[in-house]
């Protein structure tokens, strides 16, 4: 018996399916996770992490003053 | 403009504060080699653009055929030129997102020196003709193992990175680009699933329609996970650096991840459509492809609506140009993309030009102007000038690539869906308008110039982007500075996300199973996952993990649903050796093997292709793109005189055809030694080759001796042992044995009929 013989009895179709019906409940609490209302500000605040990357030597275009370390 | 984070701080403070620098040294480098291999790859996609329009262009040596230098072209695309270009992203983001220095400085070096060394090593080995023939993944296994070695150093260097990370909240970058990491190690892994019969060579063990899936589950996940993932999240870290404004909204960011996780993967049988695939999978993948329009679109959007408030930049910065339009391809990709995996579209545009425009509107326009805006926005910041060497450079660098990849694009639409609808072609008495091949190619040589010139204008661009940086470059400080940068390590997590005990359950009249289903509803897990780099990943992997298995294990099971042919038969050791020269050339690269269930096709190429009729195919060559006619049927279809004259000069047989010439193969002697070696391997995959096994290389003598008197007798020249009688071998067996009367008795442990060329 083959690779295929072998993986054809070995009764997995299971746990596939299984895993489809996990990824949607999964998919269903991250967004339900991510949209309420709870988290919106926290996650704002995460949104600005790559402004603050204490790059202090140089203007970037359009003349931002990330020098600021905040930390 | 000034909206940026000052009014932020961490949330988790703590009293020490820890002093580093960030690695510059390993960006400056990668970027230097995106533009050395983007040039590379540009210039041999515009040569073998050409060698479509002006087959001379072929120049007449073995190494320079289209075959050949076409998998050059893409594997220089896509892991050097796109390769050195995430990784350079990465390595200048995530230290910043991340708040640390690389994990170790070596590991970076082995990173880059070991990247440059495979992509080297490709550089030589597929003129050559060594290759798998698996598209996107034609390197050798030497090569591949190599592969694996310089990924798990990148991953160790990656990962140890977050572990030291002083920021605690994981920017959404770092998740997509933890995404890549992990399913580009899984993609390679099971994709290159092998068994060398030579330091050069290798077989799949995966034969015909399984191989085929495997095959086109990683070049599908190649694209979502190696062109779509990391530069998502170069788009989330760059884009917002360089607008100086937040991403529009940060939670659709969240959504646009996990759903591109969840679904991405699913869709690679879209590619296998109308072949002996099985129906439902090839169903299952255009329903997971249509679903990726939202989110790509709502990542599409979600880039574009950043610059809200912010277009006045656009019309000043080179570097918000390139990513505009790049994020606008991506929308258009990601919408054309699920399009062409619907079935009906699907079989106008498979095999045709359509294909090759849609994903150049991919690399060109996403990939490309992505690529540039960031080494535009990096080059005075890594090399510490005040500004880019020519901002007016950059602009024109900007508008000579959008109407080069125009002019591309659109010829190459116009070309696909032209040659597309002349193939369908029936006139009022049921027959096809264009019986002969090459008039539809004929057809659409003018479209190829416009390629060319298309191809030349971005060619050209991407120079002027190499001398900018150059230029700036050259205009480094005698020292680079490293300032130091204070940041408080991670404590202990204490943060809001660790569940308190709710008050409810220490009042009592509360089950504790009632606080647990409060957590979950919660989604604390979530919150956690977003902290926890560790959990995250596993999270991503088993997300990615459990979709390949839904697609694969079923196509395990398909060989006892695929219905057994008992007169297909192994192939004759020449013939496997002559199919060997067939791989070597890139065959496959102009020529499918897999005629379609319609009328169209049958009445072009003979009976429709079935699935039992590649079970010993390791690799299947099934083909992506028909430059010129399919061949599953070409056995018996010409004498072998035919081929010897097609192969020597095309041109002599078929008038126009833009077939290269292949003279080496008439000097060329067979390698007999070879043989049995590559005979074992494949009975070691479960091929029954019978007799062959011990006497391989007499039983190949024998058949080319064979084949030479035939071809002696239809008049034609003594080629004794050279490379294009075992060519013929293969080709004319090919796709014959269908119609063959199966041998008596267990033919699956017979040995195989000496059945030559008919």
């Amino acid at each position: 018996m083959g690779l295929s013989g072998i993986m054809g009895k070995a009764g997995l179709e299971i746990f596939a399916e299984v895993g489809l019906v996990i990824f949607l409940v999964v998919f269903a609490a991250v967004v339900w996770n991510t949209f309420r209302k709870g988290r919106k500000a926290e996650l704002e605040e995460a949104g600005r992490i790559p402004l603050d990357d204490f790059v202090p030597v140089h203007e970037r275009t359009g003349g931002s003053d990330d020098e600021e370390v905040t930390s | 403009m000034d909206d940026a984070a000052h009014d932020w701080a961490p949330q988790i403070m703590s009293t020490e504060v820890e002093t580093f620098r960030y690695d510059d040294d390993i960006v400056r480098k990668f970027v230097g080699a995106t533009l050395l291999w983007g040039a590379v790859a540009m210039l041999v996609g515009v040569i073998i653009a050409l060698q479509l329009a002006l087959p001379a262009a072929n120049l007449n040596l073995p190494y320079t055929t289209f075959g050949r230098l076409r998998p050059l072209h893409t594997n220089a695309a896509i892991f050097a030129f796109a390769g050195n270009a995430i990784f350079a992203a990465i390595y200048y983001s995530s230290q910043r997102l991340l708040k640390a220095r690389m994990f170790n400085d070596k590991l970076s070096k082995a990173h880059f020196w070991g990247w440059q060394a495979i992509i080297v090593s490709a550089a030589v080995t597929l003129p050559l003709g060594i290759t798998q023939s698996r598209e996107y993944a034609e390197l050798e296994w030497p090569i591949d193992l190599a592969i694996a070695v310089v990924w798990v150093i990148f991953a160790i260097n990656f990962f140890g990175t977050i572990a030291k990370r002083r920021e605690r909240h994981i920017y959404v970058a770092i998740w997509f680009y933890i995404a890549t990491i992990v399913t580009v190690a899984i993609l390679h892994i099971f994709n290159n699933i092998w068994i060398p019969a030579s330091m050069t060579k290798s077989y799949s063990v995966y034969a015909g329609v399984q191989d085929a899936f495997m095959q086109w589950w990683y070049g599908h996940n190649a694209v979502a996970f190696f062109l779509t993932t990391p530069f998502l999240g170069l788009m989330y870290y760059y884009l917002p650096k360089a607008a100086n404004r937040p991403v529009f909204s940060y939670r659709l960011s969240i959504l646009h991840f996990w759903s591109l996780v969840f679904i991405y993967i699913w869709a690679g049988p879209h590619h296998l459509h109308y072949t002996a695939l099985p129906e439902w999978a090839s169903t299952l993948g255009m329903a997971f492809s249509v679903m990726l329009w939202m989110p790509s679109w709502g990542g599409m959007i979600n880039g574009l609506l950043t610059l809200r408030g912010a277009w006045n930049k656009v019309a000043r910065d080179p570097v918000l140009k390139f990513f505009v339009v790049g994020i606008t391809f991506y929308g258009m990709s990601t919408f054309e993309g699920p399009l062409l995996s619907i079935k009906s579209v699907n079989s106008l545009s498979h095999y045709t030009d359509w294909t090759i425009a849609h994903v150049h509107s991919g690399a060109l326009g996403w990939n490309g102007f992505m690529t540039f805006g960031m080494v535009y926005w990096l080059a005075p910041r890594i090399f510490q000038t005040k500004e880019l060497y020519s901002k007016k450079l950059a602009e024109a660098h900007f508008w000579l690539g959008t109407i080069g990849i125009l002019f591309y694009i659109v010829a190459i639409y116009a070309a696909g869906v032209t040659q597309g609808l002349m193939w369908r072609a029936f006139d009022e008495s049921g027959r096809l308008v264009y019986p002969n091949f090459v008039e539809t190619v004929t057809e659409i040589i003018p479209m190829y110039w416009v390629r060319v010139v298309g191809g030349l204008m971005y060619l050209t661009g991407m120079l002027m982007a190499a001398f900018n940086v150059f230029m700036t470059w050259k205009q480094r400080p005698d020292e680079y500075e490293e300032p130091d940068i204070e940041a408080a390590p991670l404590g202990e997590d204490t943060g809001p996300d660790r569940a308190p005990e709710p008050e409810l359950a220490k009042a009592g009249g509360v089950l504790p199973s009632a606080y647990k289903i409060a957590y979950f509803a919660e989604a604390k897990w979530h919150r956690i996952w977003e902290r926890k780099a560790f959990k995250f990943t596993v999270m991503t992997t088993l997300a990615v993990i459990t979709a390949s298995l839904f697609e694969i294990i079923p196509t395990f099971l398909i060989k006892s649903n695929v219905p057994t042919i008992a007169s297909v038969q192994p192939y004759q050791p020449l013939e496997l050796y002559g199919r060997d020269i067939y791989i070597e050339e890139g065959c496959y690269n102009c020529h499918s093997q897999m005629i379609r269930p319609f009328r169209a096709e049958t009445e072009r190429y003979g009976e429709y292709s079935k699935p039992g009729e590649f079970v010993y195919d390791h690799p299947f060559q099934w083909g992506s793109r028909r430059i010129g006619p399919d061949l599953h049927r070409i056995g018996g279809k010409y004498s072998h005189m035919w081929h010897v004259r097609h192969m020597k000069n095309p041109r002599e047989v078929v008038e126009n055809s833009i077939m290269p010439p292949y003279a080496h193969m008439y000097d060329d002697d067979i390698d007999y030694s070879v043989i049995q070696p590559r005979v074992d391997v494949m009975a070691m995959l479960g091929v029954p080759y019978g007799e062959a096994v011990n006497s391989a290389e007499d039983m190949a003598r024998q058949q080319a001796e064979l084949i030479r008197q035939e071809i002696i007798a239809e008049g034609g020249p003594d080629l004794k042992d050279k490379d294009i009688i075992a060519l013929i071998a293969y080709l004319q067996r090919m796709g014959t044995d269908i119609f063959k009367t199966p041998p008596e008795g267990d033919t699956s442990q017979e040995a195989p009929t000496a059945a030559v060329a008919e």
